[in-house]
């Protein structure tokens, strides 16, 4: 399914000596995030991992900027760089803090990270995803008022505004929790993909005001799936929609003969209102002046698309899809 | 809905150009409508406060158009939206808004000091800019940052096409509003009727071909703001039934032919909440397990759940966050 090169790099802290005390999310995050990353839902492969976590590394602030470097030297379409553990801030921006810090040095500084985000040419599209208190600095600048600065194709998502602590629940970190969700199939549109975008509206709406509050800069030109989640609607079915709807705002009628309980019987009609009912039951397709698609026919009444119905045939017809 | 004091939308379309770009066509109609479709919601309660300007009722000048901005972002305001439609050009600092009274060299109004504006603005929270000109993807970079992007929190730029583009009008509409259009009206939409500026991106993104013009998305969020609501899938008080039906996340709720009108035994109260799942059903929110259909699930004393985007209505509800 993926033809294109999709790399990871994911790393979760929880031993730390520092102030800030040890942690005991991080490791479980990293490692779930690099489950769910990856496989598709179909079990085909989808990130190509490399993970990092103290239980097993030793991630010290020299060894993290190798392994970031190293990182942006690659050449890929896609990279993912996931971040659980401890954030600090100081009056230049956040910084994600490593097992050796000191007062003063307490890792790798953000501004570093989105400077060689920026500068990575090899690259086509970077995603950097942050679970740690302080991480909305990432991409913010201090020479430009704090604004953020992003080049085409880089998207931070973040736990936390600039200066929010994010939580630690239950031996997982709130904001990672709610990803993996989402990108087991929550924050999926009907085909089943799970972008930066859908990933952000998803925990925008389940993290609440009180809570820490998410943070979301992209500039992109496409919207690129993270991850192929079970899609509502088959893609083998789905293109089924321009056979069944020759135009955007025809009315398919409906009989008795379409629906199983009732005569006439007819085989061929039974199996397209099986395909139609499985559009109902996406949103792509609604009875017109009837409650359900049972009475639709027993009535002989029509179908028609729905708003998002009329989306996906566009894309099925124009061959997007 | 809205307060639409605190929502203000400004639309200017421009058709008439003596500049050597030539006439357009469709400008003045992709502000007009753009302007009908942002101003109420789908029940036609307030949604934008609309102020449209086009250039077949003024003359939209490089002192008109910047006083209209400057005017814009001095507002106080929770959210403000920036619609421009006509000639967009290029120079090495980026791209220009062309005003009618454009020369060479001196065009009209530089992205540059739309995004600036709108980067100083700080009376207002959120500020969407949704640009439908040639050269759009410029909005947002900068040449001091290498043409990277800068933009501060709670600004979203959409554009019709990349930096070096050429944008292109069809049947008397740029092809890029239409497209905001169907999705404004609909298309990009959640279950609870919400389009937002990442979900009308998304639908414009699938909708556009590559081989066409390239949209752009630039955004500093921290919160999704619904831009119109449309028609909702469920209404807010049939979603709250999901947790009644639901006691948890992963209950399966057992269904038998009580649930059905069409058969034995009859119980008025199973039925009314069969027709509650059956709603849910078809909002992509609860399926049946073991059966093709919720119809097959009742004969056959199976069970329904909720799917994976059911869930997370669920927690909505349950956490009392809709």
């Amino acid at each position: 399914m993926i033809s294109e090169k999709r790399l990871a790099l994911m790393v979760g802290i929880n031993d730390y000596n520092w102030k800030g005390g040890q942690l005991y999310g991080c490791v479980n995050d990293a490692n779930g995030m690099t489950d769910i990353l990856s496989k598709n839902h179909d079990k085909s492969p989808n990130f190509h991992c490399r993970t990092l976590t103290s239980d097993k590394d030793e991630i010290t602030r020299r060894s993290l900027r190798k392994e970031i470097v190293q990182m942006f030297n690659k050449h890929a379409d896609i990279m993912l760089f996931y971040f659980s553990g401890h954030g600090s801030e100081n009056s230049i921006g956040g910084m994600l803090v490593t097992q050796d810090a000191k007062k003063y040095d307490e890792g790798v500084a953000l501004d570093d990270i989105i400077g060689l985000a920026n500068q990575c040419t090899t690259i086509k599209e970077i995603f950097i995803i942050l679970d740690c208190c302080y991480s909305g600095h990432a991409g913010n600048n201090s020479v430009v008022n704090n604004n953020s600065i992003l080049r085409k194709g880089v998207s931070v998502l973040t736990a936390s505004l600039p200066n929010e602590v994010s939580m630690d629940t239950g031996g997982q970190g709130l904001f990672t929790k709610i990803l993996l969700d989402g990108l087991s199939g929550e924050a999926a549109d009907t085909i089943g993909l799970v972008t930066a975008a859908s990933l952000y509206n998803y925990a925008d709406k389940i993290l609440g005001y009180w809570e820490q509050r998410p943070i979301f800069k992209t500039h992109c030109t496409q919207m690129t799936p993270l991850r192929h989640t079970k899609p509502q609607v088959a893609l083998s079915k789905l293109y089924m929609i321009t056979e069944y709807f020759p135009a955007e705002e025809y009315h398919f009628p409906l009989d008795k003969s379409y629906e199983p309980t009732e005569d006439p019987r007819n085989g061929t009609n039974e199996a397209i209102f099986t395909d139609l009912q499985r559009f109902v039951s996406a949103s792509l397709v609604q009875p017109d002046d009837e409650q359900h698609m049972y009475f639709a026919a027993i009535n002989e009444k029509s179908c028609s698309l729905t708003p998002l119905g009329k989306f996906y045939w566009k894309l099925v017809k124009s061959g997007k899809i | 809905m809205f307060n639409t004091n605190k929502r203000l939308a400004l639309l200017i379309g421009i058709d008439d150009y003596g500049w050597t770009g030539g006439r357009l066509y469709g400008c003045v109609n992709d502000a007009s409508q753009l302007s009908t479709m942002l101003s109420s919601d789908y029940k036609d309660r307030p949604n934008f406060n609309c102020k449209l300007l086009t250039s077949d009722k003024q003359k939209i000048t490089r002192s008109v158009l910047r006083k209209e901005i400057d005017n814009l972002f001095s507002q106080e305001a929770d959210i403000v939206l920036f619609y421009f439609s006509g000639h967009g050009v290029e120079n090495k600092n980026g791209g220009m808004l062309v005003t009618q009274d454009a020369t060479k060299f001196d065009e009209g109004v530089a992205l540059n000091e739309l995004v600036n504006a709108a980067n100083q603005a700080s009376n207002v929270k959120e500020i969407f800019i949704i640009l439908d000109c040639c050269h759009s993807g410029h909005a947002g970079n900068s040449v001091v940052v290498n043409h990277n992007t800068v933009l501060r929190s709670g600004l979203s730029i959409l554009t019709a096409s990349l930096p070096n583009q050429f944008s292109m009008e069809v049947n008397g509409n740029g092809l890029f509003t239409q497209i905001i259009l169907d999705g404004l009206n609909g298309g990009a939409a959640d279950t609870l009727g919400v389009v937002t500026a990442a979900s009308l991106y998304n639908y414009a993104e699938k909708i556009l071909d590559f081989w066409q013009q390239r949209p752009v998305f630039k955004a500093h969020c921290s919160e999704i703001t619904p831009l119109r609501l449309t028609r909702p899938r469920l209404t807010r008080k049939e979603l709250y039934k999901l947790i009644k039906y639901f006691k948890t996340e992963d209950f399966k709720y057992p269904l038998d032919k009580s649930y059905e009108p069409t058969e034995e035994p009859k119980s008025k109260r199973n039925e009314k909440i069969f027709s509650y799942l059956q709603k849910f059903t078809s909002a992509g929110l609860v399926q049946p397990i073991g059966a093709k259909h919720m119809y097959f699930a009742v004969m056959k004393n199976k069970c329904c759940e909720l799917t994976p985007t059911g869930k997370f209505y669920w927690k909505l509800v349950k956490n009392r966050k809709i």
